[in-house]
């Protein structure tokens, strides 16, 4: 009797192992390509997004809140092969950064204005990674979160989630039709807001006239061009960051033409947040200061050693400049960090 | 190196250490590299979390510390009870602030000198910041801020006075080759060059508004 009663509860819970098996593997099998799908599709907005950004005509108002405070800008953009673009600001002194193909021009308030010359010839308002990077899965999660209205127009939700406290999050609100941003929130690890930008008025597929485009009082600037351009290093770079953190790889070095040898300008990104370090010949004893500073979400470590100063930037959280610039070396691996680490 | 030491450091970032104790301490630091080493840890610490921008105390702070303690004739706290103790400590703290906002900042304090903070205002040493919890400098973002579907609505005062202060020239020749470095390699960033179009941080002239500024 015992040796029946044993076969059958052997029998109720083999059927019951295998109908759990079953739907466990039925259910992944449904959410897994569901994610996936989703992920791709995130990840193709935000090609979209890219392309629309530079290719697209729009002019529009947005308010931009960080660090406790709002700002209000105005932005007008032509899209094409020659892309032209002009961002003021509308509280505070009057700033206005202008783009006319790879020329970048910043005016300050006192009506004196630098020219720089861009060489990767990429636009003025929010830029997205190339989804293609297929590093970015590492260390984010890309998520459609569902869809929203803003400036008037109908938009899809779409997070980006940092793996680590390393990176920062975004969620970015894109429009349905045109793919334009129109809002993006930057926030920590755990999902707190740090910053936002949201288009308040915007205009898409006009395009704004050439008054639009130039500075104004262009007759009352005193320009002067920046240092030259920097130039692409081929080979090593002469500095490396020993211990970055996870996901964080070497992408390129520059250097200035004219630079003494060994100030380069190395970036490191993890597909999305990219950081550069600077090392520069030191100019003065009252360089020596090691200082953290932060504006927005981009944070800077600056210290110095020896005869460099470097300096470490990036729209990263403070532990990661301060991660890599405490573990930079020259390549011979002579250490140059602050304190020796 | 004791464990009443670093927690006698502690207790003075704290402003809970008694002006004996302070005058000890200072002997103590003055003779002692790492000591000077330890609380510079301690400040960049502290200032980190409070997201200001950062300067290395140097190691001569304490002379200043202890000529600041003189000449404002500090609390006898020995007679004077637990809130006078506390009140004591808080002196205490607010000069080792403000001495080392004097000593750590620049020497010119206006912008574009070299070994100023590339992206922010310091606080004047007149302002009263080493007395209050929030110094004008300190614009960054909350620390406790709203989770994200919690809309952020904050507004501040803060950030609307009148400046004609504009962006470091250094910082924005490192911003521009930042983000075209970052451009050319498929990366970006959500905003670039806006950073060099909205006023840089500002000291505050004007009273915040209730409820709506930095939330801690």
């Amino acid at each position: 009797m015992r040796i029946l009663l044993k076969e059958l509860f052997r029998g109720i819970y083999d059927d019951l192992a295998r109908k759990i098996f079953w739907s466990a593997l039925a259910l992944v099998a449904t959410i897994a390509p569901a994610a996936l799908a989703q992920g791709q599709d995130g990840a193709a907005l935000l090609t979209q997004m890219a392309t629309a950004m530079r290719s697209l005509d729009y002019q529009g108002s947005f308010a931009y809140q960080h660090a406790g405070r709002i700002d209000t800008l105005r932005v007008f953009h032509a899209g094409g092969s020659r892309e032209r673009e002009r961002l003021i600001s509308l509280n505070g002194p009057r700033n206005e950064v202008i783009r006319d193909g790879i020329h970048i021009t910043c005016i300050r308030p006192d009506d004196s204005a630098i020219v720089y010359t861009s060489t990767s010839g990429r636009g003025l308002l929010p830029l997205v990674p190339d989804a293609a990077d297929s590093a970015l899965g590492e260390s984010y999660r890309i998520v459609v979160s569902g869809s929203d209205r803003v400036a008037g127009y109908t938009a899809d939700i779409v997070d980006i989630i940092p793996r680590d406290a390393f990176r920062y999050g975004y969620r970015l609100w894109i429009e349905q039709g045109s793919r334009l941003l129109l809002q993006s929130i930057v926030t920590d690890s755990k999902r707190h807001a740090l910053e936002q930008f949201m288009f308040v008025s915007l205009v898409i597929g006009t395009a704004p006239s050439d008054t639009d485009l130039v500075p104004r009082q262009r007759e009352l600037l005193t320009t002067k061009a920046a240092d030259s351009n920097e130039i692409e290093l081929r080979g090593p770079p002469m500095w490396i960051v020993g211990n970055p953190p996870a996901g964080f790889t070497f992408r390129s070095a520059r250097r200035y033409m004219d630079a003494v040898e060994g100030a380069q300008h190395l970036i490191y990104s993890d597909g999305l947040a990219s950081v550069s370090i600077y090392v520069e010949a030191k100019d003065a004893e009252s360089e020596s200061q090691t200082t953290m500073a932060g504006r927005g979400t981009m944070n800077i470590y600056t210290y110095s050693k020896g005869d460099w100063r470097f300096t470490v930037l990036g729209d990263v959280p403070i532990a990661t400049v301060t991660m890599m610039a405490q573990s930079l070396k020259q390549r011979q691996l002579v250490d140059a960090t602050p304190d020796g680490h | 190196m004791s464990q009443q030491i670093p927690e006698q450091l502690s207790a003075l970032m704290d402003g809970e250490l008694a002006r004996d104790e302070t005058l000890f301490l200072m002997r103590r630091i003055e003779n002692d590299d790492g000591l000077v080493q330890r609380w510079s840890s301690y400040h960049v610490t502290r200032q980190v979390l409070r997201r200001q921008d950062v300067f290395v105390v140097r190691g001569s702070f304490t002379d200043d510390i202890l000529a600041r303690i003189d000449d404002e004739g500090m609390l006898q706290v020995a007679h004077g009870g637990r809130w006078l103790r506390w009140a004591g400590g808080g002196a205490i703290a607010a000069s080792v602030a403000v001495v080392a906002l004097i000593f750590s900042a620049p020497p010119n304090g206006s912008n574009g000198v070299p070994g100023e903070p590339l992206a922010a205002s310091v606080n004047p040493v007149s302002t009263p910041a080493a007395t209050t919890t929030q110094g004008p400098g300190e614009f960054r973002p909350p620390l406790i801020s709203p989770v994200l579907d919690v809309q952020p609505a904050s507004a501040s005062t803060e950030g609307f006075a009148n400046s004609s202060t504009a962006i470091d020239p250094r910082l924005q020749s490192y911003l521009i080759r930042h983000y075209d470095a970052a451009a050319s390699n498929g990366q970006s960033t959500t905003m670039p060059y806006v950073l060099l179009v909205v006023p840089p941080q500002q000291q505050v002239t004007g009273p915040s508004v209730e409820g709506t500024s930095q939330q801690h």
